[in-house]
């Protein structure tokens, strides 16, 4: 319709005359164009050819799929209250990074206490991962966020590895508990995670929260104002931890949590230990020796509690790569993939329809 | 607004082609945005890579606001010639809204004012 070779008067657009040539000269230039750009966009964007790709969105519908729909809660660790308070620290901490939190002085901070696991009603058992996420200097520009588990090493050295002991952590419908097959089968191929539950099996779980020690598990590295860069792995360790209290029922560890805070507040020390060249500085499975020097760096005072809710910890990603100047991320594995799910996580819990938490603090009776 | 027509009829002829500044701010803008583009479909998507691209994500995200305000000043002092005859009737109504059209057709944009910015002029400019 354009142009026919027997057309009398060639067609033209705007003036300028048309020829075969150009027209497909053009097509061609726009459709290769589009090709390309939309061909990356789509396997960029995972829709094409992630068969064999680990990306953050599988790990969002594997959680789904072990869990069921936990709508507006997160992905992990869905189970949670939100405390706050500061740390207090004693300068010790300058020897080895400049980050502004490490000079004498108060620093606000916001947390979440959690148990591991995607199911935000799951009762409260001992032998659960506790979880402790922290933001040191919220709202600010120079943030330090960290979460912590209750553990001495992960059981994890790599993502596929988290992947693979999370679908062989299904509840199986009849026992409400993990097909002992799948998670054999998952341990003979993930050695190193069977050497971490034997070191994690070696420290049983404390009675509760307050006199649990938490730890960052990766490594990070540390920069003193002289641009001295120091591996490090930090830990939580409760000062005078409060006598535990009788709790019971499927909130047990969560109430108790909430009747010590309210009767005084909670203290950790916060410990920088500092790593050799030689320590395992990219595997969390492996644990350092035990005699690596530690900095007092300063201590955490917990001196609120609440149930989780908009402006609070709720809506804080806790990702393990908020750091501020004088921290710095090292090569494990696990950093990149931790902040990369932890967002879409994020992202797909800030648009699904929020449900009351299970943790609700005024429910706790005194 | 007659009167405003023969007003602007005065006046220089309109450049023949866009300033070598205007030119480089328009590939600028169009390597940095689908890298950005690129960029983030990428990153959301690759465990490995997410903690760097963000960076340069974000990185080039500022660096687009900046050229952005560059184009925004640039476009003020730098009058942008007319349409080529092979814009088509859809985009003549484009340009109708566009200040740009001044230089070709005064009669569909007499009645804006001429020193109005418009966000579709700066980013075509």
């Amino acid at each position: 319709v354009l142009v026919t070779p027997s057309s009398k008067t060639p067609l033209t657009w705007g003036g300028v005359p048309l020829a075969r040539r150009r027209i497909l000269l053009g097509i061609a230039a726009v459709g290769g164009f589009l090709t390309v750009d939309i061909g990356a966009v789509a396997y960029a964007g995972g829709w094409i050819g992630t068969a064999h790709r680990l990306t953050p969105h599988i790990f969002i519908r594997a959680f789904e799929w072990v869990n069921g729909k936990q709508s507006g809660f997160r992905k992990n660790h869905a189970k949670g209250v939100a405390v706050a308070g500061y740390f207090e620290s004693n300068g010790n901490g300058r020897e080895v990074s400049s980050a502004a939190v490490f000079r004498s002085g108060r620093t606000p901070v916001l947390g979440r206490f959690s148990l591991a696991g995607g199911n935000a009603h799951a009762a409260d058992m001992l032998s659960t991962a506790r979880g402790l996420g922290l933001a040191f200097g919220f709202p600010g520009g120079a943030q330090w966020r960290t979460a912590m588990l209750n553990l001495p090493v992960f059981p994890d050295s790599s993502p596929q590895g988290f992947y693979d002991r999370l679908l062989a952590s299904k509840p199986s419908p009849d026992t409400g508990k993990p097909d002992p097959k799948a998670m054999a089968a998952f341990l003979a191929e993930h050695p190193e995670t069977a050497k971490a539950m034997k070191i994690i099996g070696q420290s049983p779980p404390t009675p509760g929260f307050a006199d649990s020690t938490f730890r960052s598990l990766n490594t990070f590295y540390f920069i003193s104002e002289s641009g001295t860069r120091t591996p490090v792995r930090w830990s939580l360790v409760p000062v005078t931890p409060p006598p535990p209290r009788n709790s019971s029922g499927p909130n047990a560890l969560f109430d108790a949590l909430v009747r010590q805070i309210r009767s005084g507040p909670l203290q950790w020390t916060l410990m920088l230990t500092v790593g050799a060249p030689s320590d395992p500085l990219d595997d969390a499975t492996l644990p350092w020796p035990a005699d690596r020097r530690a900095i007092d760096a300063g201590t955490l005072t917990l001196t609120s509690i609440e149930t989780e809710h908009a402006g609070n910890a709720r809506d804080v990603n806790f990702d393990p790569l908020v750091l501020p100047p004088g921290i710095e991320r090292s090569d494990d594995p696990l950093l990149s993939p931790r902040s990369a799910v932890y967002a879409a996580s994020y992202r797909v819990r800030a648009r699904e329809p929020k449900s009351p938490p299970a943790v609700n603090v005024d429910e706790v009776a005194l | 607004v007659s009167t405003e027509i023969e007003g602007t009829a005065a006046t220089a002829a309109p450049p023949q082609k866009f300033t070598a500044l205007s030119r480089i701010f328009h590939w600028l803008t169009a390597i940095l945005i689908f890298a950005a583009l690129f960029i983030g479909f990428t990153m959301v998507n690759w465990l490995a890579g997410y903690a760097e691209l963000r960076v340069i994500h974000m990185s080039i995200g500022a660096l687009i606001l900046l050229v952005v305000i560059l184009r925004i000043v640039n476009r003020a002092r730098h009058h942008p010639p007319a349409w080529p005859p092979t814009v088509g009737r859809l985009e003549g109504k484009a340009r109708a809204r566009s200040p740009r059209a001044r230089g070709s057709d005064r009669a569909l944009s007499a009645d804006r004012p001429q020193s109005t910015p418009y966000l579709g002029g700066v980013v075509c400019n």
